[in-house]
């Protein structure tokens, strides 16, 4: 056989091609065969030093069979409501020989904190992240005097101005009484010469009691003020609650799961090695919508909407200009009809319809009868007819308007009340088959069914939810409904039986309670499939039906 | 016989507004009620709207309210302290204004006193003051200060009336209606003059006079240190506080002389309340006006002397910057020309005087104003100065606070003698005993 010099340079190449391809995949499998799998998990605080309010937050890394990783930096970031919602980067920490990786914190706000710890993967192991909450009871110090060595007389001025006010409290109730008492009590038997002058006969001696009366009852009050009204909330409190202390009102998470299997995972966040957000990334999504099986996300934050890819990825559809008319900024509902998605834009208080190739088809302005506040969307509805439901939170109201935007009708309007009738804060909202409206009514931890009318029908789910968001129906009436609080999905009957849940702290199913779900907001039904948008741990895609 | 003839005059003229108060005084009324009515509106629609109809922002966040109230609870300081001073030092002379000064002071801490909740846009909130108040806050003490000003206050009106009170009991009686008959018997407290109820009447007064005194200085010390003690260029002064309580005295004079030459004139007042009752008040508030300027001098050389460059300097944007017309105004037109007014001969008289103590209310009115906002509007980092301009809501509240103040004392008024019957009589008494004693003295 003889080998021409063609066709050795080609055996040559050919060689040298699946040398270089075969040592590039060794490369990209790591010394260990691949980057290990790692769990970021076992957060925990601790409590502030006596007599300040820092604490510490902390967060262990690991490989998925529990071998401490060593060296690698975390980032502690925290939602900040400050300016709007937005994630708030706390500082970075490198674990130690035990994985942990420790941030001291000082909380400048009482209640309710969401962190985010992330961590950003490198050549050995691949990208983690988790969230927690706690609830910080006492208000922190935000302002602390400067020490300029006065300690004690700072300590004793206000008693001593206390004191004062007491003395002259003291002194004007003293002269008060000494002078009624005195007058009444010199008051003469018979009317004296003054009385007599004027013609007039003299009235009886005027009654002490309306006097004595008042001053008992003046003096109730201020007791009342003074001892019995509740003094500074956490004066003797911990700053910080235990973890998983949130207060989720009377719900309590349901121990009995829904049937549903989660299929489907796209991170919500894309961070570089060192655990920092990309540029690029989604900023705190909060909704999704299915057209024609496209999956469509809402990257509230940086007001754009993004397609999710064959490969799991989120990718740029429509990027809104921030400050102009079509600026989906801040927005936290969309919807689909017809084959267009439907954004409730806060900024103008508008509505965006937009193609699934990304183009604006049409800006559908708000003609609602003005209310006590400005008017921003948090749910969004379109009717067959493509007549459009929004509901205007801050109004505690929910309207009606004709596809071109005009004012049809409203709910709720200027009603603020917990009653089943009315709204408090009306958030996301759901069609179902029969055209019923479903309001999530975040105020009052309720859902309310509308008819096609405007006609209130009936409200479920008060003693199973705590801080719900969004709702989505399925076929067989069924209401799905998200909880921020419970951080899970509830499913409700059509006529308001609890039938379980979906997701909470386990949704992945691999017996890591962080990987779950941590702020469900957007949920919508496609088939027999639950799609829900979570704004720190992503998109979940759950199929309904199998355990 | 004539000193009965002359008594019954006294309390004639005395009564006049409770018994029979005129067409004027329902005109008035009217018209007042109309401004008052108009803040009410203008209130309820930024109760209903928020702080956004107001031209507050977050840099200015203090405005005329706040302006508003340091105005108002200052002109009250002067009503009050002109009333303790003259009785403590038995002037005299202070029997026929006694009684508008201490009215107009309690009406004026009224209406000064709720700046702060219409300030605060959501009022219901006042309660977290209680609630989580911080005991080394001015905030907290500015409250217990006020309250414990405006009791102090009304007990110092109401002891000195309780005379008066049973004077409308006895001359009125039934006549008044049954309701009047029964609010006059009770706050009487069967006042007959005896010796002993005028000896405990005379403590009681005399304790309160000296309380209100001390009291008013600390109300005032306190309302400054809500501005001094924060880190604002325009505010950030050792001598705020005394600043303040001779800015409330001074207004606060001006304030009485105004209110008497209303009520003088409206309610025919002329044979008791006489010119030389506003020379002598003139005077003090010349001495105050001049007391006053020096403060500013002190203050201005102080600050100018190490005066910062740059968007900062307060000083500058107020003598010669966007604000200089209206601090300027304020030095001449409310220090400057009503010492002139005063001080010169031929002005020295009822309308000069009149004329003199507008004008410093206007000004300090204004002085209130160019304290508030500058040191907010000025940048502490270098940005652009934030311009302040007050809505009609504003305006209108401001309007009608300064309407409610005559309306609220044209109703009390009607209601209580306007001029102090027992005092002028005692007065007149103890002069015409001193006369008798000098006689004897001389006969001797």
């Amino acid at each position: 056989m003889q080998i021409t010099k063609r066709g050795a340079i080609l055996a040559a190449l050919g060689a040298l091609a699946l040398a270089w391809s075969m040592s590039g995949a060794a490369r990209a499998e790591g010394p260990a065969g691949g980057p290990v799998p790692t769990v970021l998990r076992g957060v925990t605080l601790t409590d502030q030093v006596e007599g300040r309010s820092t604490m510490t937050l902390s967060a262990k890394l690991s490989a998925e069979d529990g071998t401490p990783s060593r060296g690698e930096p975390v980032v502690f970031s925290e939602i900040s409501t400050v300016f709007g919602e937005r994630l708030m980067t706390l500082g970075s920490a490198m674990t130690d020989a035990t994985g942990t990786a420790a941030l001291p914190y000082e909380p400048t706000w009482g209640g309710e904190h969401t962190v985010v710890v992330r961590y950003g993967g490198g050549s050995e192991y691949t990208p983690a992240q988790t969230t927690f909450r706690f609830n910080s009871v006492a208000p922190p110090h935000l302002h602390e005097n400067a020490k300029f060595g006065l300690a004690t007389p700072r300590q004793f001025a206000p008693l001593g101005a206390g004191l004062a006010v007491l003395a002259v409290w003291g002194i004007l109730g003293l002269v008060v009484l000494r002078t009624v008492l005195g007058i009444s009590a010199a008051e003469p038997a018979t009317a004296p010469a003054t009385t007599a002058r004027t013609g007039q006969p003299s009235l009886r001696p005027a009654s002490l009691s309306p006097m004595l009366a008042a001053l008992i009852a003046l003096t109730a009050v201020a007791l009342f003020v003074g001892l019995l009204l509740p003094r500074a909330r956490g004066s003797e409190a911990s700053l910080v609650a235990p973890v998983g202390s949130f207060d989720g009102g009377d719900a309590q998470p349901a121990d009995g799961p829904f049937a549903a299997r989660l299929v489907q995972t796209i991170p919500a966040f894309t961070t570089d090695q060192e655990g920092h957000i990309m540029p690029d990334s989604p900023d705190l999504p909060a909704d999704l919508a299915v057209v024609d099986g496209r999956v469509f996300v809402l990257d509230t934050n940086k007001g754009r909407v993004l397609t999710v890819t064959a490969d799991g990825k989120l990718a740029r559809t429509f990027e809104s200009d921030p400050g102009g008319p079509t600026s989906i900024l801040r927005a936290l509902s969309m919807t689909t009809h017809g084959g267009e998605i439907y954004v409730a834009a806060p900024l103008f208080g508008n509505v965006i319809e937009l193609s699934p190739a990304g183009l604006v088809d049409k800006v559908i302005p708000v003609q609602a009868p003005k209310a006590a506040r400005p008017f921003h969307p948090a749910g969004i509805a379109v009717t067959d007819s493509g007549a459009i439901w929004l509901s205007d939170s801050s109004n505690q109201r929910v309207v009606l308007l004709s596809a071109s935007g005009v004012f049809l009708a409203a709910i709720g309007q200027h009603a603020v009340t917990s009653s089943s009738e009315r709204l408090a804060t009306p958030s996301g909202i759901a069609l179902d088959g029969h055209g019923n409206l479903w309001v999530v009514d975040t105020g009052t931890h309720e859902v309310k069914e509308y008819s096609p009318q405007g006609t209130f029908v009936s409200a479920i789910g008060r003693d199973d939810l705590a801080m719900p968001q969004d709702v989505a129906i399925d076929e067989q009436g069924r209401v799905f409904v998200s909880d921020e609080a419970l951080r899970e999905v509830r499913v409700f009957g059509a006529a308001g039986a609890f039938l379980g849940s979906i997701g909470g702290p386990d949704a992945a199913g691999n017996g890591l309670p962080e990987s779950g779900l941590q702020y469900p907001y957007g949920v919508e039904i496609v088939g027999d499939r639950l799609y829900v948008m979570d704004r720190l741990m992503g998109m979940f895609v759950f199929q309904l039906g199998a355990p | 016989m004539l000193e009965h003839m002359q008594q019954a005059d006294l309390e004639e003229t005395a009564m006049r507004p409770i018994i029979r108060p005129g067409q004027f005084f329902w005109v008035a009324v009217a018209s007042l009620s109309i401004l008052v009515f108009m803040a009410l509106v203008a209130y309820l629609q930024q109760l209903k709207e928020g702080l956004g109809v107001t031209g507050l922002s977050q840099r200015v966040s203090w405005g005329f309210y706040i302006g508003d109230m340091v105005f108002f609870i200052g002109i009250s300081y002067g009503g009050a302290m002109t009333s303790a001073i003259l009785r403590l030092t038995n002037a005299p002379w202070r029997a026929p204004l006694s009684r508008i000064a201490e009215t107009m002071a309690v009406m004026s801490v009224l209406v000064g006193a709720v700046f702060p909740l219409i300030d605060m846009g959501r009022p219901e909130r006042m309660i977290y003051l209680f609630r989580y108040g911080q005991v080394g806050s001015p905030v907290l003490w500015d409250v217990v200060a006020v309250t414990t000003y405006l009791t102090a206050g009304a007990v110092f009106l109401y002891l000195p009336l309780i005379p008066d009170i049973a004077a409308c009991r006895d001359r009125l009686g039934p006549t008044a209606g049954r309701a009047r008959e029964l609010l006059y018997k009770h706050l009487a407290l069967g006042w007959h003059g005896t010796p002993a109820q005028k000896h405990v009447l005379e403590w009681g007064t005399t304790v309160v006079a000296i309380v209100i005194i001390p009291l008013a200085v600390a109300v005032h010390s306190v309302l400054a240190f809500l501005f001094g003690v924060t880190s604002r260029p325009a505010w950030d002064s050792t001598i705020l506080a005394p600043y303040f309580v001779v800015a409330a005295m001074f207004s606060g004079v001006a304030t009485v002389i105004l209110v008497t030459a209303g009520f003088r004139w409206a309610y025919h007042l002329e044979e008791y309340i006489e010119e030389k009752h506003f020379k002598y008040l003139a005077f003090i508030m010349m001495a105050l006006g001049a007391a006053y300027g020096y403060f500013m001098f002190a203050e201005y050389l102080t600050e100018g002397y190490k005066m910062h460059q740059g968007p900062g300097s307060i000083l500058e944007l107020l003598l010669v910057g966007r604000l200089a017309p209206l601090m300027w105004f304020f030095g001449i037109g409310g220090i400057i020309v009503p010492i002139l007014l005063v001080a010169l001969p031929w002005t020295r008289n009822i309308p000069g005087i009149t004329l003199a103590a507008l004008a410093v209310v206007l000004a300090m009115w204004l002085k209130r104003f160019l304290i508030v906002v500058p040191g907010l509007a000025q940048p502490l980092m270098p940005t652009a100065v934030v311009v302040y301009w007050p809505s009609r809501v504003e305006v209108a509240i401001t309007v009608g606070a300064a309407a409610a103040i005559p309306l609220l004392m044209m109703l009390f008024f009607r209601l209580f003698p306007i001029i102090s019957i027992y005092e002028i009589e005692e007065i007149a008494a103890m002069e015409a005993s001193r006369r008798e004693d000098a006689a004897i003295g001389s006969v001797r």
